[in-house]
Parts: structure tokens; C-alpha cells; sequence
């Protein structure tokens, strides 16, 4: 979220456990403008923090024209004054960060090391293959996959218009209660990575120009992600059990909506043994999911996708459908 | 209607020629029509109706009438006014409608970018939604607000001072509390270390806390232990320290519903103890089974596996009975005994056969003793990792459920998954190794393991009190030296605060973190706080043992120190108040971090203690020291590889090969007969059973030839 609403996202954020005292948040507002400033953002949105074990890395993105594409990632060392640019990760420094061992230890250039295990390999010994890489790599790769996995809007907080550029909507009105609860209601900040279609089929109420993102509903296990209200149901609270530390939060009906992450910088790979899907989860993922399921499972069958069915031409050619409908 | 004007527009010149002068007024009007933003859309829709017909004539008039153009103009009109099929809307309204929107609200900015959500907006409102729902449009406040403000209400009307005076005359008293803190300055000092919960969850937590203590007499301490996020829930924990010989403990005790837990109640209003499902199976089991060979015997061995007392043991065994033998016919008489004297030799061989093989089952019969880990007896309540309860509730103004007692079991086994609480306390915690209870049982062993490995605090700040809780009357003296002391008994970590503590922020801002420590018993491996040593038979209860262990350790640390190096694989942890330099995080990292607050103000600093183990888990000190431990976090502890569940072990072999299960050639019907005869007669014993398996054969021989040379 912008970090001028900031303050007031904090009042929100403060249930899970985030406060931001006084003098900090003066402290940031002022780097913050002074950054965007020298940058010229449109908008400068603050991502978090990442606790290290003897510094934190504050978060911030830059976001120019486009909310999608045009996007620029600090960090700062030094609680929010000094802000350094994250440079852009690497393919292979993508997944090396990610499998990164141990606590963040809070300096650029210290070492992240993890252990890999060659494809073909027999069998595996403890140490053997010990990968190294800088923790300013491990850095960037985090975050990208932080505002890759976690990054959340309320349907229609986002909108795309007709030369395909994306941008904040300003007349969104909120979610209901009931559209709030439901996972199907937030949608990925990101470039879509699922069939375009995927969204649109379950929705009665379809509209190209806001249903173009990917769909928390999406992704798997079923049960990922947390929904709560609070208790006097004016505000839905996400959790990305994925990435503990991660809250995103929607105030009812109204446009505000915001998320934040404060967390070790570890992603949870865990979730998939230590969930048991609720009853109402399942119930949702075979009204909303179930038929993405099946079609994900057809399309894995290449051959008998194309066979049956026209224009869904299975996994490989996802991409390429959603960047072309980026270009309509 | 549409169509009406349709057709009356193919005719425009009709009108046009004669309502013309007249109708000018009226198509004034309705060209401003967009800026009336108060008229009614259904009055509106019935002006647009005659404005529809008249206004190509005001038109025409002012352009100075040309006959083809108005045709054009009427044309695109008609177009425009085109009802849908889908939506009965025409494009007409609609755009006049948004137009209006633009007008009347003069926002967004740069309004072009934003048409087609205006648009969008105003179908959708046309249809209804949002604004025609007669769910929404009446008044309603949903049950959880309702409720909610309806307890805290009474809270009010319950500790507010100006009931004070109401209730002396009552005869009431005024509330008698244990000592609370004070949470809204606790928040204070978190927020200056930017952690922290909204002020009003706190001091819903401080009235919670004030309750309680305020309505169970028997709660001695209670302290604000933090916030676990859950999936769908989160739980806010509150831990208590009863008093000592207090024994209702109960009262707000949470226990597992769910269906097993029901099946559970119900048998024990049946009278039979909780437990014994599997000795009732065994009974029906063997109920059915009568006709297989059993004898009294080997039931006895068996009903001894089931830990019950002898007289229920008893109960699950058949009336002694008749001895049946393999093979043999029922109709044996009920008078007869196991004595059968067997002038047969091969239906002598027969039973030796079978006795042996039942001696054999009882002698290797398998007990159901388990492993080690679940002779490992509970620590009782109010020592070791039970002397601390905790009350958690999910939404601040319900009840507090007192969380049930731990096992070593469950804690052992909790350390051995990894599992994201819901925020049910009965939900299913399905793991592997598989835990043993409820969600509940799993929050528990958390709070315990976290208690234990999350709570720090400056050194000098807590002191050991008594073993069993000696109350400190001379703690003031002893202030003085306070680092001096001998370490308190191993597993005792009953303290207290030092009063007027003075804190050096010198020495705790220092980064080797050696002025902070533990003052929380370590669990050891057991899974518990003191050792239980399985090689010594426990003798009376778990109470009186510990005691002792503590008595012991206090009086004689010489003969302590034998003991330890007698018992092989004694389990010993740090002592209490070892600092946290000694710690060790699994990634080997630093486990603990330092966060200071304000560089701006030092005079006003609070410094905390940040755990990178269990993250979430925070201790802060201010500079008039005060020291408070809160717990903001999932409940995971922070774990650096990913997690793999084990293999699941392999299955239990079922059976055990014994004659019951061999498999052997039904005999003919003739043989059948002979043997039958043969019994019933008495007959003699040179008749060959047939039925006998041919693998004995050479048995029954020499036994043949035995009996011949007894003969």
C-alpha cells in the first residue's frame, strides 16, 4: 500500500501484531518522500520488513506508470533512512535464494548458503553440494517472490483499461461482507500467470477489466491462504500460510486496503503437511476450483486438450495467452 | 413503449410541423435535464418520454431545418433508444445517466479514465444491487457485534467504580483480585520496539484478566503470555498461577468434543471407565468366537494385558466351560472336564499339541507395555511444565478455557511435527508421528515449549523462590545479593520479581547479550522439566517423587552428584538463569537479537530481546525496569531445512503361525464318519485318522510305538 496511507493502514495492521511507534513512522515518512522525490514515483508502496538476526531490511516499491510493470525495489539497512536499490535476481539466484538456509543475517554482503542436490544424484550427503550466495541476492529473490506469491488486492481495487495499462481503480467501493470471505474476492498483484479464463468462467459477474489477475482461490493446497474478519466485521484479514508474517488487510465496503510483511524472510514450504482442509475450504475449492482442477488436469494431457477443446491449448501456451491478452 | 416511438419516429415531420412552437419550452428543459440531480428517475424516464418526441423539432428549429439532416439525427436516436432484449435498457438513459454521475459528483478526476467504472456502476445499481436488497436496507446487527457489546457492557456495569458504592450496600464487597499488569502501558513500551497489538485488543485482554481474576479465588498470578495467529481463529493466552493446595482447578477446564470424545461420555454414563473400547471389542470378539479353541488360561493372560483391576478382569472373561478340542465334537457332554483321557493316541498327540502351542502364546504373548516415552509420567500440576495454566480464548469477551494438563508424550511428539494451528481447539491435528489429542493438547505443548525456550529476562530482575513455594518474607533482605545464590533445584522455576529492580541499559544493550537469561525451566528431552528415571520402578505417586527429587537436590548435592554418575543416560539441561549467550538456534545464527528503541531519546529507551527460534517471541525492558515477555507470532518454531514427515513405521504382523492356521485336506465324509464313530464308540485305536496332517504322521508313529511298548 502507499505508504501515505501508512499510518492509517496501521491501525489495521496493529491486530497482527505490527506497531510502528512514533518517531519511526516520522522518521520513514521523511525518507520516504525525499526517496520518491528524487525517483519520481507515482506511488511508493512499503512492503515490510525482513528481521535479520542483527539488522532489519526495510521494503519499499517504487511504481511508476503501470502498477504491474513498472517497478522499482529498495531496501534500507538502517531502520527506514537509507535507501539502496535491490537488484533484479537472477533465474538460477531466484530459486537458490529461496531454498537459503538459516536467518537473515542483516548485512548486504554477508553469505546465504544453501545445500543442492544435482538431479541425477544416487544419493544424497549431508554438506556435500554447499551453494553460497550474497545475502543481497537472497535479498532481491525474497522479495520477488514475496510480491510474487503474497501481494494481494480486493477485486476491482485494480483495473485495466483499454491500451492495457493498470492502474489503481478510483472508484472502487469495497467488497461486501460475503464477497470479503471468500478467496476468489483477492487477486495476485502480479502479471497474470494463469489461463485468462481461469477467473472469469466461475463468475457470473465477470468483467475483463478487472478480473485479469490470478485469484488467491487458485492456489494450491486449497487452504493456503487465511481469511479472517475481525470482531466487529469491519475488516478481513489475510494471512499467506506460505509466508508467516504476511497480512493484507480490506476494511468492508470501504476502498481502503492495504498488506504489509514482517516476517524472517523464510517461505514456509511446510503448508502442505500442516493444514487439514476445513470442510467449508473443500466445499469452496468444488464450487470455485473444482472445475480448475479438472481443466488444469486436461491440460496437462496436451494432446487430448487440443483435441477437445479449441481455445484452451494446455499449460505451455498459458503465458503466452495472458500476455496476449496483456496486449488487448 | 419502445416501440411506439419507434414507429412514431418514422413519421418525424408529423410533429415536427405542428407541436413545434409550443413544445420549445419543454425541449429547453430537458437539454439541462442532465443538472437536475433531484428528479426522480421515474419522473424523469416519463420527461425523456415526451422530450424524446419533441426534441428533434427544437433541434431542427435552431439549426435552421434540413430535412436530410434531421433524418440522420432521428436515425442515430433510434439506434441510441434501442430497448435491449437482455437488460431492457437503451443506450439513451444509460449515457444520460452517466453523464449525470460526472455532473453531480464532479469526481473522480480526469473522469474519462474512469467511464466505463462509472458506467458499470450505474447498470449495476439500475439492476439493484447493493441498493434494493431488503436484507440490507433492514436494520441488523449481527449476533458475534451483538453479543460482544452486550458482555462488555456488563463488564462495565461490573468493574466500573461507580457501581462501587451500589454493591457495599449490597453486602458484596468490593472485588478481591491476584496482581494484573497493566497492559495499556505495556503496549506503550511495545510500541516503541514497533510490535505491539491495537490499544483496545489490550485492554479487552486487561479486562478479560481482571475478570478472571475478580471470579476464581483460586488463581494466585496471571500475566498477559501473548497472541497465537491462527488460521481461521487466533488465540489471545493468559497465563495463571494458582495457589498452592487449590484443588478446582476445573472449573473452566477445556475438554475435546468431538465425536470420540461423545462415544466417550456416553460409555462413561454407562458405567464403564474410558479406555477400555479395546477390551470391550476383545470381549465381543471372543463372545463370537466361542467355538474357536480358548481356554480359561489363556484368557486370564490375556484379560491381564488390559490394566484393569481384577474383578474387571474377570468380567471379560467367559464361564469356564467345557474344554473343547480341536476337532472335536461339542457333544462331548457338559460334564466333562479338561481330564479327558485320551485312549486315542493320535487325538492325544492332537491335544499335547495344542496345549503347547496355547503355552506357548501365553508365554510370548504380547503386552501391550509400549515403548519408553509413554511410561514417562505426567508432571502434576503445579510443578515443572504444568505448574504454569493457561487460559486462552479466541475472541476477547468470550470465555476463557483453562487449557488441560501436558504430557510428556504430547510434548515429545509436538517437537517432531510441524502443524498450523486453526484457532479450533477441537480441531484434528493429523501429523505424522500422530499426536496424541486435540488441537487444544497441541496449543498446550506449544505454550509450553515456548514458555520454555521464549522467556528471558534481564539478569537480577527474577529470583528463585522455594522449592514448593516458601513465601518470600525475607526476599526484601536478600535483595542485596542477589547473583550470589546457589542455582535453585534443577526444574524449579518458581520466581519472582525483585522489587525495585534497577536496570542498566549499558549492560543490556550490550551486543554479547550476556546480562540476559532464562528464568524459565528447560524441558529436556523426556519431556519434562525434571528427570524421571525409568530404570526405577515408580513407587507411589508422581507428586511425592518429584518432591523428593527437589528435596534431595537441595540437601545433598554430593549424593546428587553419585546419582548422576551411577544412572547411565540421565537427562540434564542448563540450569536456570544460565544466559542466553549459551544458546544455540539450528541454522547457527544468533538466537536472539537485540532491538533498541528511540535513537533519539536514550533517556527513555526500552530495549527487548527478540528470539529468531521461536519468532514472535519478544522480552522488552524499559530504563525504570520493567520487564515484560509477550508472545506475538504462528506458534512455529523457526525451522531451516523443510520438513519431511517420516516414513510411517511398517505394519504389525498379525497373526502368528499356529496349527489354527494351517491348512490341511478337509476329510472325506467316510473318514469323517469313521472318526466320529470312532469317538463315539470308544472305538479302538487302530484306525487311521485321515484327517490328521501328514507332517505328524511320524510323531503319531512313535508314539504308536511308545504306547505298544507300554502296552
Amino acid at each position: 500500500m502507499d505508504w501515505k496511507s501508512l499510518n492509517f493502514a496501521m491501525d489495521y495492521l496493529a491486530s497482527s501484531g505490527t506497531v510502528f511507534s512514533v518517531e519511526q513512522r516520522l522518521a520513514t515518512q521523511s525518507a520516504l518522500t525525499l526517496l520518491q522525490q528524487e525517483n519520481q514515483f507515482k506511488q511508493l508502496h512499503f512492503i515490510g520488513k525482513i528481521l535479520g538476526t542483527e539488522n532489519d531490511y526495510w521494503l519499499v516499491c517504487g511504481i511508476g506508470n503501470d502498477f504491474l510493470k513498472d517497478r522499482t525495489y529498495f531496501y534500507s539497512n538502517n531502520p527506514g533512512m537509507d535507501w539502496v536499490m535491490l537488484p533484479q535476481p537472477a533465474d538460477d539466484t531466484m530459486e537458490l535464494g529461496l531454498a537459503c538456509r538459516g536467518h537473515f543475517v542483516g548485512d548486504p554482503t554477508a553469505d546465504s548458503e544453501t545445500e543442492i542436490c544435482p538431479d541425477n544424484a544416487d544419493e544424497i550427503n549431508d554438506g556435500e553440494d554447499w551453494v553460497t550466495i550474497k545475502e543481497e541476492e537472497r535479498l532481491s529473490a525474497t522479495v520477488m517472490a514475496i510480491m510474487n506469491e503474497c501481494a494481494v488486492v480486493p477485486r476491482g481495487a485494480l483495473i485495466k483499461n483499454a491500451n492495457g495499462l493498470v492502474y489503481e481503480n478510483k472508484t472502487f467501493e469495497g467488497l461486501s461482507k460475503l464477497e470479503a470471505s471468500q478467496f476468489h474476492s483477492f487477486y495476485h498483484v502480479r502479471r497474470p500467470e494463469n489461463p485468462w479464463d481461469r477467473n472469469i468462467v466461475v463468475r457470473a459477474d465477470y468483467n475483463l477489466s478487472l478480473d485479469f489477475l490470478d485469484s488467491i482461490a487458485c492456489d494450491s493446497p486449497v487452504g493456503c491462504w487465511s481469511i479472517q474478519t475481525d470482531q466487529l466485521e469491519t475488516t478481513a484479514t489475510l494471512r499467506s500460510l506460505y509466508w508467516p508474517g504476511f497480512v493484507g488487510f480490506h476494511q468492508l465496503d470501504t476502498p481502503r486496503y492495504g498488506w504489509l510483511y514482517m516476517g524472517t524472510g523464510k517461505k514456509n514450504w511446510d503448508v502442505p503437511f500442516m493444514i487439514l482442509p476445513p470442510p467449508e475450504r473443500l466445499k469452496i475449492s468444488v464450487v470455485e476450483g473444482g472445475e480448475f482442477q479438472y481443466e488444469e488436469f486436461k491440460g496437462e494431457d496436451e494432446n487430448e486438450a487440443e483435441g477437445m477443446n479449441g481455445f484452451y491449448t494446455g499449460n505451455a501456451d498459458d503465458e503466452q495467452q495472458a500476455e496476449e491478452y496483456d496486449e488487448v | 413503449m419502445s416501440k411506439g416511438e419507434v414507429v412514431g419516429l418514422k413519421n418525424p415531420e408529423e410533429y415536427y410541423a405542428g407541436e413545434a412552437a409550443e413544445d420549445e419550452d419543454d425541449g429547453i428543459i430537458c437539454r439541462c435535464n442532465p443538472c437536475e440531480c433531484e428528479t426522480p428517475p421515474e419522473i424523469e424516464e416519463e420527461e425523456e418520454e415526451t422530450e424524446k418526441v419533441e426534441k428533434p423539432v427544437e433541434i431542427i428549429l435552431d439549426q435552421n431545418g434540413d430535412a436530410y439532416q434531421l433524418d440522420e439525427f432521428m436515425r442515430a436516436k433510434a439506434y441510441f433508444l434501442q430497448t435491449s432484449n437482455k437488460s431492457g435498457l437503451n443506450l439513451y438513459d444509460h449515457l444520460s445517466d452517466v453523464i449525470r454521475k460526472f455532473l453531480d459528483e464532479r469526481a473522480p478526476n480526469n473522469p474519462v479514465d474512469y467511464l466505463e467504472e462509472v458506467s458499470m456502476n450505474i447498470k449495476r445499481y439500475r439492476f439493484g444491487i447493493g441498493k434494493m436488497d431488503p436484507l440490507q436496507d433492514a436494520f441488523h446487527i449481527s449476533e458475534p457485534i451483538l453479543s460482544d457489546a452486550k458482555r462488555v457492557y456488563a463488564y462495565w456495569k461490573a468493574f466500573s467504580r461507580w457501581n462501587e458504592e451500589k454493591k457495599e450496600i449490597e453486602g458484596e464487597g468490593i472485588y478481591m483480585g491476584g496482581s494484573f499488569q497493566n497492559l495499556l502501558r505495556l503496549q506503550y513500551y511495545l510500541e516503541q520496539i514497533n510490535i505491539g497489538l491495537p490499544r483496545e485488543e489490550m485492554f479487552r485482554v486487561a479486562l478479560g484478566i481482571k475478570e478472571l481474576s475478580a471470579t476464581r479465588p483460586q488463581i494466585a498470578k496471571l500475566r498477559f503470555w501473548g497472541k497465537i495467529f491462527g488460521i481461521q481463529k487466533n488465540y489471545y493466552v493468559i497465563e495463571a498461577e494458582f495457589k498452592f493446595g487449590s484443588a478446582e482447578q476445573t472449573m473452566d477446564l477445556w475438554t475435546p468434543s468431538d465425536d470420540t470424545a461423545d462415544k466417550n461420555g456416553q460409555e462413561g454414563q454407562q458405567g464403564i471407565p474410558p479406555g477400555t473400547e479395546n477390551i470391550l471389542d476383545a470381549v465381543q470378539t471372543f463372545s463370537r468366537a466361542k467355538d474357536v479353541v480358548l481356554n480359561h488360561e489363556f484368557l486370564t493372560a490375556y484379560s491381564k494385558t488390559s490394566g484393569l483391576s481384577p474383578e474387571k478382569q474377570a468380567d471379560l472373561l467367559p464361564k469356564p466351560t467345557t474344554f473343547y478340542m480341536p476337532g472335536a465334537p461339542e457333544w462331548g457332554g457338559e460334564g466333562e472336564t479338561e481330564m479327558i483321557e485320551f485312549e486315542d493316541p493320535d487325538a492325544r498327540a492332537d491335544a499335547m499339541k495344542w496345549e503347547g502351542y496355547q503355552q506357548e502364546l501365553m508365554d510370548s504373548f504380547p503386552q501391550a507395555s509400549g515403548s519408553e516415552s509413554s511410561q514417562i509420567p505426567m508432571e502434576p500440576e503445579g510443578s515443572g511444565v504444568n505448574r504454569r495454566a493457561f487460559y486462552v480464548c479466541n475472541v476477547l469477551g468470550g470465555d476463557w478455557l483453562l487449557l488441560p494438563s501436558i504430557t510428556p508424550q504430547q510434548i515429545n511428539i509436538s517437537r517432531n511435527v510441524r502443524w498450523f494451528l486453526t484457532g479450533n481447539l477441537n480441531s484434528e491435528v493429523r501429523t505424522l508421528p500422530p499426536f496424541p489429542g486435540k488441537e487444544g493438547h497441541y496449543l498446550r505443548a506449544l505454550l509450553a515449549r515456548i514458555t520454555a525456550g521464549g522467556m528471558v529476562s534481564p539478569k537480577g530482575y527474577f529470583k528463585a523462590m522455594g522449592p514448593e513455594g516458601e513465601l518470600p518474607g525475607e526476599e526484601d533482605d536478600e535483595e542485596l545479593e542477589p547473583e550470589d545464590d546457589e542455582p535453585p533445584p534443577y526444574g524449579n522455576d518458581n520466581v519472582l520479581a525483585v522489587k525495585k529492580y534497577q536496570a542498566s541499559m549499558k549492560a543490556l544493550t550490550n551486543p554479547s547479550l550476556a546480562f540476559w537469561v532464562h528464568h524459565t525451566a528447560y524441558v529436556l528431552p523426556q519431556g519434562r522439566t525434571t528427570w524421571w528415571n525409568p530404570a526405577v520402578p515408580k513407587t507411589g505417586k508422581v507428586k511425592k517423587v518429584s518432591s523428593e527429587d527437589g528435596s534431595d537436590l537441595d540437601e545433598d548435592e554430593d549424593e546428587e552428584d553419585e546419582e548422576e554418575e551411577e544412572i547411565p543416560g540421565r537427562e540434564m539441561g542448563p540450569p536456570l538463569f544460565q544466559s542466553i549467550t549459551q544458546d544455540k538456534a539450528a541454522d547457527g545464527r544468533a538466537p536472539w537479537s537485540l532491538v533498541t528503541s528511540s535513537s533519539v531519546f536514550p533517556e527513555f529507551q526500552v530495549v527487548a530481546i527478540r528470539s529468531n527460534v521461536w519468532s514472535g517471541s519478544n522480552v522488552i525492558c524499559t530504563s525504570k525496569g520493567k520487564v515484560s515477555n509477550i508472545y506475538l507470532g504462528d506458534g512455529l518454531k523457526f525451522f531451516p531445512r523443510t520438513f519431511a514427515p517420516p516414513v510411517p513405521p511398517p505394519a504389525t504382523k498379525e497373526f502368528r503361525a499356529g496349527p489354527e492356521l494351517e491348512e490341511t485336506p478337509d476329510p472325506t465324509v467316510e473318514a469323517e464318519q469313521s472318526w466320529l464313530d470312532k469317538l463315539a464308540l470308544n472305538a479302538i485305536a487302530d484306525v487311521e485318522p485321515k484327517f490328521i496332517d501328514n507332517e505328524e504322521e511320524d510323531v503319531t508313529a512313535d508314539e504308536e510305538e511308545e504306547d505298544e511298548d507300554e502296552y
